[in-house]
């Protein structure tokens, strides 16, 4: 006899069949155990060529049914989830308890999501999202962020895309903490290739990779956008850290503020492109990021987050010593990328000081070398 | 009647003696020429027996037979048909084959008897001075060229007829043979171009002479209009002068290469900028008779690949070799040819596909598409790159500030010292600098004290350094300590060489 888990999975695994299918096909059969039971085939011959039910109209293509058909067969269910259970990839129903209760808030929730590694647990999420070709500051706010955040016990939610969000999934890892991410393909898709080593270093360190989609399912453009719906719903809070305008983020802030959540974005200079999106959240009403202990309070109502920025000065001045030129300097610094010309032009050092002070704060981890001769503040 | 006069032919920048035999006998007339003529040598023929004509001869119908000897080596150039010419002459008895014993010759015919002029005249010039032979004939474009060479008399003919005439003449007067001592001296200061036009990117200007004192080999980042190319063409303004040996060296190269021009040597340090679309064969050099290509001709010099990442990655693998060995060698079939290459290799490359990354008001492009972009320029040829530095670019306020931006002559002056501390501590090691360093230089050269080896310590850690950057980074920072002339490489030194690391682009 077929569990009923057993029996969601062999319809959520079928290729081709998609939530709305599966929404269409389960208002016809009326319970999932019809599309297993003795009346098996006569529902599927109804739902391809339609019946009164259906009004006449048929709900599924006759390809479709017949990977249904295939797909419902328990010899072939019980040798894919045998084949998933070996690639560590676990099946999760709407009606398994272990179903990520944020889901559920979804009209359109997944009838199933495929898991590698963990799902969030009950604790604080925060999405964090934004631009794939971010600039040096949206960088550098997003590991700040994402690191404070982590080590407050907060779950970052993400994307895995390229730019900010590996960026806030990486910075969460480092910083001891756990990230998940959803994916827009199956979940052994590792899109993009040039986030391999995170998503072994998300699995390596008991975080998750979640999909709607069947293991082997490709990343498609027009999947991403029903992903950011995931993560929407994944996510308590959710931080737009850079993004321009039109960005594909904003599908994202959509999900959230129609499940009601709050969105944050931050804030940057009006000439900046990559934050012409964020400044217009935020006069629409987004709350604005000035400091992720703030973030970290709103989520997990403590207070418990340093003022970071004094610590930074303090090492400052311990590893500058008694310099003033180190001190000039580092307010020379920017969280814009600046080149060393600048740097020195504007701290008024000659140089060859500059060329070898600028070490000084490298190797103490102030300041990171974004490009060749270009510096940001950490 | 037989006649025989002496002739060159030039293999890489070296000249070989060859011997043109003309022989004149009876038979059917005919012209026949052997001894391994590659085209434009047997082309010689319809040459010669016109400008004879022109020139007011008539050669009576005889069988003429020219051989070049010796006869297992190719000939190739358009150097001989004037040597041709005149054996003919002398084996006709038309001039007196005695006259020609001691003379080298050298020219190219036109069909009315004008005498056009060759390349490589000087590595000839000092041939025939080692042959011990007493003239050297070369048309008049190249006498200055030849009168390079002391003790050997140098005649510039202009036309056959007139050649005729000297030669019959007992009084010989020749040019004055050019100054040595004085030649490179007087053109010393001669470059339009100074490092003190370039403003605001002083930064960039100490990278650059920190890769000059050690002849460390330099890579350029930066956005469109940085000053890359600027700075590079200002390098070899503060090189050190070239010595009248490398002069001649060099002088060698370009006489070959037919580009030589007006002055009689190269008295300045070369500066070869070929364009992104050059050929592997153009660029190391080669062609069916080897001919230098772009990195010979930057020999003592400075080569510069701007736009590096557009160079084909075979043309830039053609580097690799001659990096490492200092000269390029071209087999052709039975023949080795050896170019000297000694070149201070300078690139320059946008930080990504549209230029302007981090600036991200201008780039759209992702991390990915700046991590391709650098990625083009492979590892082998990133490894010979010891100074990388990045150039921001120029805006009115630099180009209006009155600030004192540092001149060529200042550079130079602190180089020059610099390198003189090197050439005092590696007298007898085999090396000149700092860049040339191998494992077991750096550990007798490159102590550090307790402080600056923590230093070190840490950014191997930080930087997450592979053994070949930190040997880099001690070398670098060996310069550094020269130029500011001190014994012991210091803590400042190490961090100064580790902020030209292209750890950057290797990472990437």
């Amino acid at each position: 006899m077929m569990t009923r888990e057993e029996m969601w999975f062999g319809l959520c695994s079928c290729q081709g069949i998609y939530r709305t299918d599966i929404e269409r096909i389960l208002k016809t059969v009326e319970d999932i155990s019809n599309l297993y039971g003795k009346n098996k085939n006569r529902f599927l011959s109804e739902l391809a060529e339609g019946s009164k039910r259906t009004n006449g109209q048929s709900v599924i293509s006759h390809e479709q049914a017949e990977e249904l058909r295939k797909r419902t067969g328990i010899d072939e269910i019980r040798r894919l989830m045998e084949l998933n259970e070996k690639r560590g990839i676990r099946f999760l129903s709407r009606e398994t308890p272990d179903y990520p209760k944020r889901l559920l808030i979804l009209k359109d929730a997944p009838y199933g999501i495929y898991v590698k590694g963990a799902v969030p647990s009950e604790k604080p999420t925060c999405g964090m999202v934004g631009a794939r070709a971010c600039s040096a500051y949206g960088r550098s706010m997003s590991e700040k962020f994402a690191a404070v955040l982590a080590r407050g016990n907060v779950q970052i939610i993400s994307g895995m895309a390229l730019g900010i969000d590996a960026i806030c999934s990486r910075s969460a890892l480092s910083a001891g903490g756990k990230t998940f991410v959803v994916l827009g393909g199956g979940v052994d898709v590792i899109y993009p290739k040039e986030n391999t080593d995170l998503y072994y270093e998300i699995l390596m360190k008991g975080g998750g990779i979640l999909s709607e989609y069947p293991p082997g399912t490709p990343s498609l453009a027009w999947q991403f956008p029903h992903r950011n719906r995931l993560i929407a719903a994944l996510s308590d809070l959710l931080l737009v850290m850079e993004a321009r305008k039109q960005s594909g983020t904003l599908s994202t802030v959509g999900y959230a503020l129609d499940m009601g959540k709050d969105v944050y974005a931050l804030p940057g200079r009006v000439t900046d492109p990559l934050s012409e999106s964020c400044n217009l959240l935020i006069r629409e009403g987004a709350g604005m990021l000035t400091t992720p202990e703030e973030v970290l309070s709103l989520l997990t109502g403590n207070q418990n987050g340093k003022a970071a920025e004094d610590q930074r000065e303090q090492q400052v001045q311990k590893t500058g010593g008694s310099d003033p030129e180190i001190d000039k300097l580092y307010e020379a610094l920017d969280w814009d990328a600046k080149s060393l010309e600048e740097i020195a032009q504007k701290a008024q050092i000659k140089a060859e000081r500059a060329a070898f002070l600028i070490t000084f704060f490298v190797l103490e981890g102030l300041a990171k070398e974004v490009s060749p001769g270009y510096y940001v503040k950490t | 009647m037989f006649c025989r006069v002496f002739c060159a032919d030039i293999l890489g920048i070296e000249a070989r003696r060859i011997c043109v035999e003309a022989d004149v006998s009876g038979g059917l007339p005919g012209f026949y020429m052997v001894g391994l003529p590659s085209s434009e040598v047997k082309e010689a023929k319809e040459r010669v027996l016109r400008a004879i004509s022109n020139t007011g001869i008539d050669l009576p119908p005889r069988k003429i037979t020219i051989n070049l000897s010796p006869a297992n080596l190719r000939k190739s150039g358009s150097g001989f048909d004037l040597p041709i010419a005149l054996a003919i002459l002398g084996a006709m008895g038309i001039l007196n084959p005695a006259h020609l014993r001691d003379t080298m010759i050298l020219g190219e015919l036109s069909l009315d008897g004008k005498i056009n002029p060759v390349r490589g005249v000087l590595p000839v010039a000092f041939l025939a001075k080692e042959e011990g032979l007493k003239e050297l004939i070369v048309p008049e474009q190249n006498l200055k060229e030849g009168a390079v060479v002391p003790g050997i008399g140098v005649y510039g003919a202009k036309d056959l007829k007139n050649l005729l005439q000297r030669i019959a003449d007992p009084q010989k007067d020749y040019v004055k043979s050019a100054d040595l001592d004085h030649v490179l001296t007087e053109e010393k200061d001669a470059y339009p171009v100074d490092f003190g036009e370039v403003k605001g990117q002083e930064v960039a200007k100490r990278a650059t002479m920190v890769a000059v004192a050690g002849f460390h080999h330099l890579l350029y980042v930066g956005p469109p209009g940085s000053g890359k190319s600027m700075m590079a063409q200002r390098i070899p303004t503060i090189q050190n002068p070239l010595t009248l040996e490398e002069c001649m060296e060099l002088s060698r190269i370009y006489s070959v290469a037919g580009l030589l021009g007006e002055g009689p040597l190269m008295t300045h340090r070369p500066f070869r900028a070929p364009h992104h679309t050059i050929t592997s064969a153009a660029l190391a050099g080669g062609y069916l008779i080897p001919r230098p290509g772009e990195i010979s001709l930057a020999h003592k010099g400075v080569l510069f690949l701007d736009e590096a990442a557009e160079f084909k990655q075979e043309t830039l693998e053609t580097l690799r070799t001659p990096l490492e060995t200092k000269q390029m060698v071209i087999t052709r079939s039975s023949v080795q040819t050896v170019f000297p290459a000694d070149f201070m290799l300078v690139m320059a490359m946008n930080p990504c596909k549209c230029g302007y990354y981090p600036d991200r008001n201008l780039c759209c492009c992702t991390e990915a598409d700046v991590r391709r972009y650098f990625g083009k320029i492979k590892g082998p040829i990133l490894d010979r790159i010891d100074v990388c530095i990045g150039t921001k670019k120029v805006d009115i306020k630099d180009l209006k500030s009155d600030g004192r931006p540092m001149t060529s002559e200042e550079m130079r002056r602190q180089i020059i010292l610099a390198q003189k501390k090197q050439q005092e501590r590696f007298s007898g090691v085999g090396i000149l600098f700092n860049s040339q360093m191998g494992p077991k230089e750096i550990k007798q050269y490159c102590q550090l004290d307790r402080e600056a080896e923590a230093l070190l310590d840490k950014a191997y850690q930080t930087y997450n350094m592979t053994a070949r950057g930190y040997n880099k980074t001690l070398k670098v920072a060996r310069t550094i300590a020269d130029l500011s002339g001190m014994e012991k490489i210091q803590k400042e030194h190490i961090m100064e060489a580790l902020t030209y690391r292209n750890a950057f682009v290797e990472r990437l």
